[in-house]
């Protein structure tokens, strides 16, 4: 039983040092905090981020967005070119409030909503995300991060699928011990009169 | 008494399922932190939401464009990423707006290669007015860090405008 103990006793001083390791050498940041924020949590924007992880194709990514006021409909949005596979990522980030985000034109679902080619050449096949808009307050909300991810598919049109996410605002108010760039671009954008 | 084979010096069946649930808890903590500094490719291999992944990315750049002509304008950037590879980004925004786009750190260098306005044709669509084909070369850690916002401001009119990079 002595013995018993003994190796338990190790195998716990082993483990709490193998934990302590991972922390100090970063590995627990998702575990106890972050050091920069992942969506925009508190400041007024939502984040569109394309996150490619297929295992050969360069994917543009084209975004378009919709706010509807009292004034009428605003249509917005941009193309996030040549995002390389293994996790190549680029994000949009656009002001609040935002109705609508999808991938090519929101009312026409056969519409190019993404473009698949080989890194390093032009030519690209034109795909229909084929999906229905996200809308806000179903979707998401203001200070989310909302996905687009894309993964091998041997099925699929262009041979990529894209699948939805999302990293919810709330968790990501801070503090937080690296740059919080979100607040850096409110600030900035407000010393320029462009946010309300 | 001198322990027998089966007896107390031999862990007991606890004390080994113990040790297991240990290296399986560990193997799970392990997996859990490092999984946010991972490869998303990896994370997915391993049947891992890359979502985790995103709360301990390094940060990230964000480039604006700030349009203060009455017209489109655009920033044509290019940015090199590690193993060399090039994404391009073109950004445009329409009159006295932003538009802003994120990149992740790893991003080593980027040109801005051109600045251009574009206007509305008799046609209804728009055509390039003028532009600047400059380079302007920024790289890491010399003229940005990452978690900085590089602004940069078209103003004037569509045929003769100002462009001004700065890094806030």
């Amino acid at each position: 039983m002595v013995m018993s103990l003994s190796r338990a006793t190790r195998g716990v001083s082993l483990a709490a040092g193998l934990v302590m390791l991972a922390v100090v050498s970063g590995c627990g940041t998702g575990l106890f905090g972050s050091a920069v924020p992942a969506a925009p949590g508190d400041t007024p924007f939502v984040m569109i981020k394309v996150i490619n992880q297929s295992s050969s194709f360069a994917v543009d990514f084209i975004i378009q967005t919709e706010t509807t006021t009292a004034s009428g409909t605003t249509v917005g949005g941009g193309t996030l070119r040549n995002v390389r596979s293994y996790g190549g990522d680029a994000s949009l980030i656009v002001p609040c409030p935002v109705d609508r985000i999808g991938l090519g034109n929101l009312n026409d679902p056969n519409s190019t909503g993404y473009r698949v080619g080989v890194p390093g050449e032009a030519d690209k096949v034109d795909v229909a995300w084929g999906q229905a808009p996200l809308v806000a307050g179903f979707s998401y909300n203001c200070g989310d991060t909302v996905l687009f991810m894309v993964v091998d598919s041997q099925t699929e049109s262009g041979g990529v699928l894209v699948t939805t996410g999302l990293i919810g605002g709330a968790t990501e108010v801070g503090p937080f011990s690296g740059p919080d760039t979100f607040e850096i671009l409110e600030d900035l954008l407000r010393a320029e009169g462009l946010l309300d | 008494m001198l322990p027998i084979r089966g007896d107390s010096c031999r862990p007991s069946w606890w004390a080994t399922a113990a040790r297991r649930s240990w290296l399986l808890l560990l193997a799970l903590g392990l997996t859990a932190g490092c999984a946010s500094s991972l490869n998303p490719s990896f994370l997915t291999s391993l049947g891992i939401s890359p979502i985790n992944s995103l709360s301990a990315q390094p940060g990230s750049i964000v480039l604006v464009l700030i349009n203060r002509t009455a017209f489109l304008a655009e920033m044509r950037v290019r940015l090199f990423e590690e193993e060399g590879y090039q994404s391009v980004s073109r950004l445009t925004a329409g009159a006295n707006e932003f538009f802003a786009t994120a990149h992740d750190c790893e991003i080593s260098q980027m040109t801005i290669e051109g600045v251009a306005v574009w206007v509305t044709t008799d046609a209804g669509g728009t055509q390039e007015e003028a532009v600047v084909g400059f380079t302007a070369a920024l790289t890491s850690g010399l003229n940005y860090t990452c978690g900085r916002v590089i602004v940069g401001t078209v103003s004037g009119t569509a045929q003769n405008f100002e462009f001004d990079l700065r890094v806030e």
